[in-house]
């Protein structure tokens, strides 16, 4: 078994370097053809709607929905679903204000207020939340690319490798990737990054649509059978194909704790739909293509291609129940996350026997670390941008900064962000981080999306009502969480042992969803339209030329 | 910024033809917005605008409407009508897989029919104002929205 796992390291090393010199080489390229602003923020706006919906397909698709999802399903059944179907059907809130932002804006999501206000307290209110929702997210993927690293080196519960242990493996898995994005972000810009998700994206769709036709094939492409195979496997019979066993769970006597477990439910649905259309690292995308009706096409081709993605995960997730059994996942990665490696293992030892499952093996997990490679460098430029742009453009400069200084601080700026995520995913590397994806959809949806939507759709709106949305949706969120169960107060029945970030001994616990969306989305709108209604500034015309640039795109750059 | 600068830099970004027509429009189109001594609606491109305007709401409305809905629907069922949801349909397939399912199927008609609508109904619009705005597209690093 020795030699065998040696095998796997080597072909996965090799892979994962192939990838690493390829992107590397785009960059090399995308730095010579990088020149100005438009080319570093936004790629030269050159790209068309079907390169840009796979490079969208690329952004979206995380290791979360890659590993996690299809884990979630081999472990608890049809409740991994009802994650990848909020994922999708989000998209249909993207579709109609997709071409808006893009005639709207130019490079950022600030541009959006910006253009109606042109006031520096917008500027800063929308660059504080690309941030805040950025960092989250990259500690996040970070910490799970750190983790992921060790588990595929299987000395996750101790061993070494290369002489370092487990913790020391994180902490060069988290340094490098977070070294690599840097460099992706600082030389190539828009241009890297794209060319990056495309390149992931096509890779990932190719792995996933691979071990969904090897997984058919095993059962003779009979779907049922594979749900009857799975729903054995899994020890709790039919119960595994309906809803129930993860999401919303019925507490027999404890008809608080029921209604807190449907809240939950509804409170991670709805941060799932409404935040996708609010995060800063998709919203930047739209500026890449040319004009308004390439952004559209974009959002349709993503449609498709993250629906058929998440429809073979439902493959993967029960082929990996029936075929791996969810007793092995669980006892790999309590969360499920290596499901995926251990069914790429078991279809590829079934195709070739034990090289096929070393080269299968392999392969997806060079596909799972490009994903997490591929996010953090967009999510890296999302907020790098509106530092440079923002912050240092229009704020320290009164918007009077020449071009190359702008590009220069961006450059700076991603050092600067790439370091301060590094540091916190080494810092944060053993902690329980899942609910983090949650939570920066949530801050996407209470602070980014009153703000977007208010902006494009309500005369009345201003500056007073953006910074009130804004500070009053991040706030909301991030103060809910720090009172919720996912930071303290939530402990094993049995064990006594903490479930919650903190130790037992402490228990801050006042809000009981862990999810913050319920509370925090409404509240975020309900502050962006006291502040503008509580302000007296407005100006109509602004709106109505925004208006008509949005719907046209007369005058959009 | 001091106030000032915010006309001074309209003057920058709505130039030559460009600035008749969105005069024109904001006169006599916004719902709040007309000012003293815009010009009277002579024509039909306000009118055209207007069409414009009300054809995105309608389709975008309907759009976030019907998939909030459906959605908000197949949660709302599976945690309250499980039993419906573990009905078997056909071998192990159960009435939560096809509705699941039905969730993947109605959001690729849904994206399908906005952009096919978008496409007859509003692009044709579009295309007409901006021939009539007559205003040559502005070089990307003039234009306003900084």
């Amino acid at each position: 078994m020795t030699a065998g796992l040696d095998a796997v390291h080597l072909w996965t090393l090799g892979l994962c370097g192939l990838f690493i010199a390829v992107t590397l080489g785009i960059t090399v390229w995308a730095r010579r053809s990088t020149r100005g602003a438009v080319d570093f923020y936004a790629g030269g706006r050159s790209f068309g709607g079907t390169q840009n919906g796979l490079a969208l397909t690329g952004d979206y698709l995380s290791a979360a929905s890659f590993l996690g999802i299809a884990g979630l399903i081999a472990l608890r059944g049809y409740d991994g679903f009802l994650y990848s179907i909020g994922f999708l059907v989000a998209w249909l809130l993207v579709l109609p204000m997709a071409q808006l932002i893009r005639n709207s804006g130019r490079y950022t999501m600030a541009d959006l207020p910006g253009y109606r206000m042109r006031r520096m307290r917008v500027r800063l209110a929308c660059t504080t939340s690309t941030v805040a929702v950025s960092t989250v997210y990259l500690i996040a993927q970070m910490v799970g690319a750190g983790a992921l690293v060790t588990m595929l080196l299987g000395i996750d519960h101790g061993g070494t490798f290369l002489g370092m242990t487990g913790t020391q493996t994180r902490t060069a898995a988290i340094t490098l990737v977070g070294v690599l994005m840097v460099v992706y972000v600082m030389y190539g810009g828009m241009k890297a990054a794209t060319w990056l998700q495309i390149i992931k994206a096509g890779l990932l769709l190719t792995a996933t649509a691979l071990m969904t036709a090897l997984v058919l094939a095993v059962f003779g492409f009979d779907p049922s059978a594979l749900l009857e195979s799975a729903a054995a496997a899994s020890g709790s019979g039919q119960a595994f194909l309906e809803p129930g066993r993860h999401f919303a769970v019925e507490v027999a006597g404890d008809p608080v704790q029921t209604l807190v477990n449907r809240l939950d439910l509804f409170s991670l649905g709805m941060a799932l739909v409404l935040g996708t259309a609010a995060l800063p690292h998709i919203l930047v995308r739209f500026y890449t293509v040319r004009d308004g009706r390439a952004a559209r096409t974009s959002v349709k081709r993503t449609i498709l291609l993250v629906g058929a993605f998440y429809l073979m995960t439902l493959a993967l997730g029960f082929g990996a129940a029936a075929l791996v059994g969810p007793d092995a996942i669980a006892a790999q990665d309590p969360s499920g996350n290596a499901a995926v490696p251990q069914l790429a293992a078991e279809l590829g030892s079934l195709v070739a026997g034990p090289a096929g499952s070393a080269v299968m093996l392999a392969f997806v997990s060079a596909v799972a670390l490009a994903t997490i490679l591929a996010v953090i460098a967009s999510l890296t430029l999302a907020s790098s941008s509106s530092m440079a742009h923002d912050f240092f453009g229009h704020i320290l400069m009164w918007g009077r900064s020449k071009e190359s200084q702008e590009v220069g601080v961006a450059r700076i700026s991603a050092v600067l962000v790439g370091a301060l995520a590094i540091l916190l995913a080494v810092r944060a590397q053993h902690l329980n981080v899942a609910f983090l994806v949650g939570l920066a959809f949530a801050i996407a949806a209470s602070a980014n999306l009153p703000v977007i939507v208010l902006t494009l759709f309500w005369r009345r709106f201003n500056t007073r009502g953006v910074e009130w949305g804004v500070y009053g949706g991040l706030g909301t969120s991030l103060l809910l969480v720090l009172l919720s169960p996912v930071v303290s107060g939530k402990t094993h029945p049995e064990t006594g042992e903490s479930l919650s970030l903190l130790p037992a001994g402490i228990d801050i616990q006042v809000f009981p969803l862990e999810n913050p969306g319920l509370v925090a989305i409404p509240l975020g709108f309900a502050f962006a339209i006291a502040g503008s209604l509580l302000s007296r500034e407005s100006d109509g015309d602004r709106y109505d030329r925004m208006r008509l640039r949005s719907l046209t795109g007369i005058g959009a750059s | 910024m001091p106030a000032f600068s915010v006309r001074e830099h309209a003057g920058a970004v709505f130039r030559e033809g460009e600035e008749r027509m969105v005069d024109y429009l904001e006169g006599t189109t916004g719902r709040r917005g007309a000012r003293p001594g815009a010009p009277a609606a002579p024509g039909a491109a306000e009118a055209r605008f207007a069409v414009l305007r009300r054809r995105h709401a309608v389709y975008g409305t309907v759009l976030v409407a019907l998939f909030l809905g459906w959605y908000a629907a197949f949660l709302l069922m599976s945690v309250f009508a499980r039993d419906l949801m573990a009905v078997r349909v056909a071998g192990a397939v159960n009435v939560g897989l096809l509705l699941g399912i039905g969730q993947f199927a109605s959001t690729f008609l849904l994206a399908w029919w906005f952009v096919r609508c978008a496409e007859r109904r509003l692009d044709p619009v579009a295309d007409e104002l901006r021939l009539r705005a007559d205003a040559p597209r502005l070089r990307a690093g003039e234009v306003g929205g900084r």
